[in-house]
């Protein structure tokens, strides 16, 4: 029976608590350990990183979007969709490549980061929904 | 890699057509959900509403069918002290009559 309460408890977090502060320091992280701001642009050409770089553009301008509209559900969602799409299309490129890359996939750490992968999927996904669901209940009830 | 990219493309692009898709959806459920709840409301309005008045009729109705009863009380009791009356004025009359 504790044990129960204990882990509805967890239930209650998931389905109640509001996703708002997470979402604010993780778009303050986000944009600090973001590539943009601690490499040039030459040095990722150098490096024939100019299509992560491209990425990492997007992600820094969709990420200062959400730092900068999160007071405004109807802005905000737009750019957490966004990122949500970004974060699909780069995870479903790695999935590709682990698919059909035999020596990419034999690296010890394709486990990992498959885990962090998906549990970032997750977290988005879960943002995503309350917000939408905010949203929808907002419009609905005017 | 340029096979990747396609992929992660369209399965973005669909994973974003669906996700819009499936919150048009919700919000349309949500919204006739809000309406038919508002129907019931307004119906259970309009019927206190009619039970106000309903009430409000018998209210009116019961005072006027209480000051009859009292009215008719008030008579009977006149009528009472008449017979009393009309008894004992009988019965001295029936004393009083020669046989």
């Amino acid at each position: 029976m504790q044990i129960r309460e204990y882990l509805r408890t967890y239930r209650d977090i998931f389905v109640y608590h509001d996703y708002q502060p997470l979402l604010l320091f993780w778009n303050i992280a986000d944009l600090a350990n973001n590539r943009v701001l601690w490499m040039s642009y030459s040095e990722a050409i150098d490096n024939g990183m100019e299509w992560a770089y491209f990425q990492y553009c997007l992600y820094f301008v969709v990420a200062l979007g959400m730092l900068f509209t999160l007071p405004w559900l109807e802005s905000c969602v737009k750019f957490v969709g966004a990122y949500l799409l970004l974060y699909i299309f780069s995870t479903t490129r790695f999935l590709v490549k682990v698919a059909t890359d035999p020596e990419f996939a034999a690296n010890p750490d394709i486990g990992r980061s498959l885990v962090v992968t998906g549990v970032y999927f997750t977290l988005w996904v879960w943002i995503y929904t309350k917000m939408r669901v905010e949203l929808a209940h907002r419009r609905v009830d005017g | 890699m340029d096979d990747s990219n396609n992929t992660a493309g369209l399965v973005a692009l669909f994973s974003g057509l669906v996700s819009a898709g499936a919150f048009k959806f919700y919000e349309s459920v949500l919204k006739n959900k809000r309406d038919s709840e508002k129907e019931t409301q307004v119906e259970r309005a309009k019927y206190r509403n009619d039970l106000i008045k309903r009430v409000e009729k018998l209210e009116g109705e019961r005072d006027q069918h209480l000051k009859f009863l009292m009215d008719l009380r008030g008579e009977v009791a006149a009528l009472k002290v008449e017979v009393t009356y009309l008894q004992r004025e009988n019965r001295k009359l029936h004393r009083d009559s020669p046989h």
